[in-house]
């Protein structure tokens, strides 16, 4: 790097900002022009603000408090309390014929239910960033 | 119909608290992001949320139209996210929560955030000094005028100009050290 490269850093960047005096900038755009060292600094930081500016947004965790159910719409309150119905049913049927799951563990065992788990969870987290990119 | 935002300012002035719910659905992402990446914890991120917009609608009467709403929001965010830097006794109780033995499974959204977190960038930004990486994000990643960063952050222009420059050649630097 020459010498005046360093000294001049400060204002490159401000050139590169465009908040330099003409003056200034004539300066600055005659130096550039003689100078691979600075016009690959300057390659460089604009490089470092796109990748600022294409950070990604990420979803804010819900909320901790239960969604309340809206006064305005009776039917979601409806649709709600069916949809509660069917597992307290089976709950119910379950509980009096003292029923019991199938053997689990000889049909799969643990182990790989686990790693199937994880790897649906990543499935998931997957889907969910190309959504919100899509989206 | 969806309303602008200065409409549902005026509502929410005007004593309807729905109005701001509304406002709320529509920036907690950006100000979670924004939250996230000056702290760069997901829980003292969610808590800056919180705060934030509590102090938004307290301070609603305050807000001049003159500028968008959104501006106003983040530059409010970013304050209190260096504010929380500062107070060290919430520093001393993320430290103790750290320290407590077998965390919680991590679910989708904190896995989502370990992950954001092992990204270079975000990490690097991390090693600058708070006031520097709220600088930056503001302008760079919020896209923010230079003037409104600088009422933010209660410096002078060219103070932030400085740190701008400073914190992207770090940038600069860093990545090429991590890239090669
Ligand atoms: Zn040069």
């Amino acid at each position: 790097m020459r010498d005046d490269c360093t000294s001049l850093e400060r204002l490159l960047h401000d050139y590169a900002e465009g908040w330099l005096e003409a003056a200034e900038q004539g300066r600055l755009t005659r130096h550039l022009e003689g100078c691979f060292n600075c016009q690959e600094k300057l390659k460089a930081w604009s490089a470092v603000g796109r990748a600022l500016r294409e950070l990604p947004c990420l979803p804010a965790p819900a909320p901790a408090s239960v969604t309340p159910v809206n006064e305005g719409e009776p039917e979601f309150a409806l649709r709600l309390a069916l949809a509660m119905c069917l597992p307290v049913a089976l709950m119910i049927t379950a509980y009096s014929r003292q029923w019991r799951p199938p053997e689990w563990e000889q049909l799969m065992p643990y182990e790989s239910l686990l790693r199937l788990t994880e790897r649906a969870q990543d499935w998931v987290i997957t889907l969910w960033i190309w959504l919100r990119g899509v989206l | 119909m969806k309303l602008d935002d200065a409409t549902l300012v005026a509502q929410c002035l005007q004593g309807d608290t729905r109005a701001f719910d509304t406002l709320v659905e529509r920036y907690r992402d950006r100000v979670f992001s924004l939250a996230f990446r000056i702290l760069g914890e997901a829980s003292a991120a969610e808590d800056a949320m919180q705060e934030a917009f509590l102090r938004a609608y307290t301070r609603l009467p305050l807000y001049d139209p003159a500028q968008p709403f959104s501006t106003w929001l983040l530059c409010l965010t970013a304050r209190v996210c260096l504010n929380a830097r500062r107070d060290r006794a919430t520093e001393l109780r993320y430290l103790e929560q750290a320290a407590k033995a077998t965390p919680p499974a991590p679910t989708v959204e904190e896995r989502l955030y370990e992950r954001e977190q092992r990204r270079t960038l975000q990490r690097l930004l991390m090693r600058l000094p708070a006031a520097q990486r709220t600088a930056m994000l503001l302008y760079y990643y919020e896209e923010l005028p230079l003037a409104q960063v600088a009422r933010a952050l209660e410096v002078p222009e060219g103070t932030v100009k400085t740190w701008l420059y400073r914190g992207r050649e770090s940038l600069r630097r860093w990545l090429e050290e991590e890239l090669g």
